[in-house]
């Protein structure tokens, strides 16, 4: 090796805790980030022309634009992976084109891909101009943030965490001892909720199981559980009452609370037998659950009037 | 520089490493269309690799193959974002999952890139270069202590194809490579098509020097890419497991795309590999078929690793006294 090498051991010097940055190291790093990211400024691109040593090949924007497409290639091969359907509706250059958008403007902020794919529906449902006319709230494909919101809480259903059995002896004794009021209820760890004005629970089935492009009726919209049986992702289609005693559960209201918000309890022991409801806790404090269909930080399910057929 | 020639042996571990734990054999990386197939045909390949981040998960299916296939095959490790060169912190969330993976998957062990994927919290999913210097290796070698004590085992640290390098470098990544498992006791995992690629990208410092043996090292800055070169300053004996992939020609370049069969040039390297790993003393290493893109029937994949496990019979046989062999 080198003479000039010191051993950390040999000097003395504690190696650097990982969270300490080599400032130099840094400054390389972040000139090079920005050249991938396209945003170098002309002294930012002369200082790292003056860091890269010469290749045998080419020159460095070269070599940099190399990585610059492996790096957007992996990202887009991940919103492939996870929105089958949507790439099926859109067709293969369109969705590489919603794909490019989405990796254009939404940094990749995690080192699992699954989180920057999560972006999607948002990035439909917010740029819809970015991406032509037809994905607008009254164009053609509308109802395209909702099935990529259907998509990715398939995928994450597939991923979800194993729920224990429902312990009802367990439950019995509680209720027995406390009452039923007070009894918070937990969702399973596959399940989301969505709300869609669209009939996109159709709409994926005809992809997903034949590849039809053929029109779905519009119905009046779709309230949809995604859920886990075994290893199986499911996709149910409930009432509007059912899905709002869903929504209260995953809110943490307790029996007592949803029964005098008037929400249809009585449906409570169908979900737990379908294994949409998996556990319970007492006192105060949400026993969790996930709510998938709300990433996007929407508050309610949206319920406008229905739109026309859709294809 | 600790000299590992001639420290290792058959069945034995680096100084510092556990056993090897995995057979000597060609395996390959399993992906996710083939797993299924896997299962049910068991087909006699030595050992499997799993892409680690491609098999997160709370729960599910995908821990259910991954304890199926734990149960048949033996399992290494394969991650592509640990950061170990990134000037970010560690990410714990990720070091949890790579290691609730280890457990799950009772894997020999664990394998990343000398590389950063990460700056400021953007990651790129890429294997980005950065310079070889004293103040960079010390950076790398405190992560991957905190990296080994995470896991609980020596990391093994793969040499990755690039397509710049930077004026500043002091050392070549093969002296990187070097002095970082030195000082940390981590394991290597030598990918003999990016020793080509790097090669072929970067070019040879001394004319007439082919993609061969060359027990030349290089020192000072503006190093070339020699394979022989790499291959005589690589602590042998450290060496875990060898990757092969497929290369893909770009403008001029060769890019590391896992897309198609090993070349023939890195079929040749690779017969010179083993060569140098039995003239070091150190006993025949696992090796693996990489493919990530544009995958071939299983049938394929297990057609490369019989390949390069031909390839290691011929190098054994080559290796036995005359009478014997």
């Amino acid at each position: 090796m080198s003479t000039a090498l010191t051993r950390a051991g040999d000097s003395g010097e504690r190696p650097r805790a990982s969270g300490q940055q080599s400032s130099r190291l840094a400054a390389v790093q972040r000139l090079l980030s920005a050249g991938l990211d396209g945003r170098l400024a002309p002294v930012q691109a002369a200082a790292l022309h003056e860091l890269l040593a010469p290749s045998r090949v080419g020159q460095a924007a070269a070599a940099l634009g190399v990585y610059r497409d492996s790096s957007r290639r992996a990202r887009e091969r991940a919103l492939e992976l996870v929105y089958p359907v949507c790439r099926q509706v859109l067709g293969a250059r369109c969705f590489e084109a919603v794909a490019a958008s989405l990796v254009r403007r939404v940094p990749s902020r995690s080192p699992d891909l699954t989180d920057l794919a999560g972006a999607l529906p948002t990035h439909l449902a917010r740029r819809p101009a970015a991406l032509g006319p037809a994905l607008g709230p009254q164009g053609e494909l509308g109802y395209l943030p909702d099935l990529a919101r259907l998509e990715l809480a398939f995928h994450r259903a597939l991923f979800a965490a194993d729920d224990l059995p429902w312990d009802q002896a367990g439950f019995a004794a509680a209720v027995a001892a406390d009452g039923a009021g007070r009894v918070r209820l937990r969702l399973g760890a596959a399940v989301s909720l969505l709300g869609s004005p669209w009939p996109i629970h159709e709409i994926w089935r005809r992809h997903r199981d034949r590849g039809a492009t053929d029109a779905v009726p519009a119905g009046s919209g779709d309230r949809l559980v995604v859920c886990r049986s075994g290893y199986r992702p499911r996709v149910r289609r409930v009432s509007e009452p059912v899905l709002a005693l869903l929504d209260g559960v995953r809110a943490g209201m307790t029996i007592g609370e949803l029964s005098t918000a008037g929400h249809a309890v009585e449906c409570l022991g169908g979900l737990i037998a379908d294994g949409v409801i998996v556990g319970w806790g007492m006192g105060a404090g949400k026993p969790g659950g996930s709510g998938l269909g709300y990433d996007d930080g929407r508050a309610a399910i949206p319920r406008p009037a229905p739109p026309p057929a859709r294809r | 520089m600790t000299t590992h020639a001639g420290a290792g042996g058959v069945g034995v571990g680096p100084a510092g490493l556990p056993s090897f734990g995995v057979p000597a054999g060609a395996g390959i990386g399993l992906r996710h269309c083939h797993i299924d197939q896997v299962l049910s045909e068991q087909p006699p390949v030595p050992w499997l690799e799993l892409l680690a981040d491609n098999h997160f998960a709370d729960g599910g299916l995908a821990v259910a193959q991954v304890r199926a296939l734990s149960e048949r095959f033996p399992l290494t490790l394969h991650s592509v974002g640990m950061n170990l060169a990134g000037i970010d912190p560690l990410d714990p969330a990720y070091l949890a999952r790579v290691a609730t993976l280890q457990r799950q998957s009772t894997a020999a062990w664990v394998s990343d890139h000398l590389c950063f994927t990460a700056v400021d919290g953007h990651h790129y999913h890429e294997l980005l270069p950065f310079p070889y210097t004293e103040e960079t290796l010390r950076h790398v070698a405190a992560r991957v202590q905190v990296v080994q004590e995470r896991l609980g085992q020596a990391l093994v640290i793969e040499n990755v194809s690039s397509y710049l390098r930077f004026g500043e470098s002091a050392l070549t990544e093969a002296e990187f490579l070097a002095e970082l498992s030195d000082r940390t006791d981590c394991g290597l995992l030598l990918d003999v098509n990016n020793l080509y690629v790097n090669q072929v990208n970067h070019g040879v410092n001394h004319p007439g020097v082919n993609h061969g043996v060359n027990h030349g090292v290089n020192h000072g800055v503006n190093h070339g890419e020699d394979a022989g070169a790499a291959l005589s300053v690589l602590p042998l004996a450290r060496v875990r497991e060898i990757h092969l992939g497929g290369h893909a020609p770009r403008d001029g370049w060769l890019l590391d795309a896992h897309d198609r069969p090993v070349a023939e040039p890195v079929w040749t390297l690779y017969a010179q590999v083993l060569g140098r790993l039995r003239d070091a003393g150190v006993g025949p290493v696992p090796t693996l078929i990489e493919w990530d893109n544009d995958l071939p029937p299983l049938a394929g994949l297990l057609a490369e690793a019989a390949r390069a496990a031909a390839i290691a019979e011929a190098e054994r046989g080559e290796a036995m006294p005359a009478e014997v062999a």
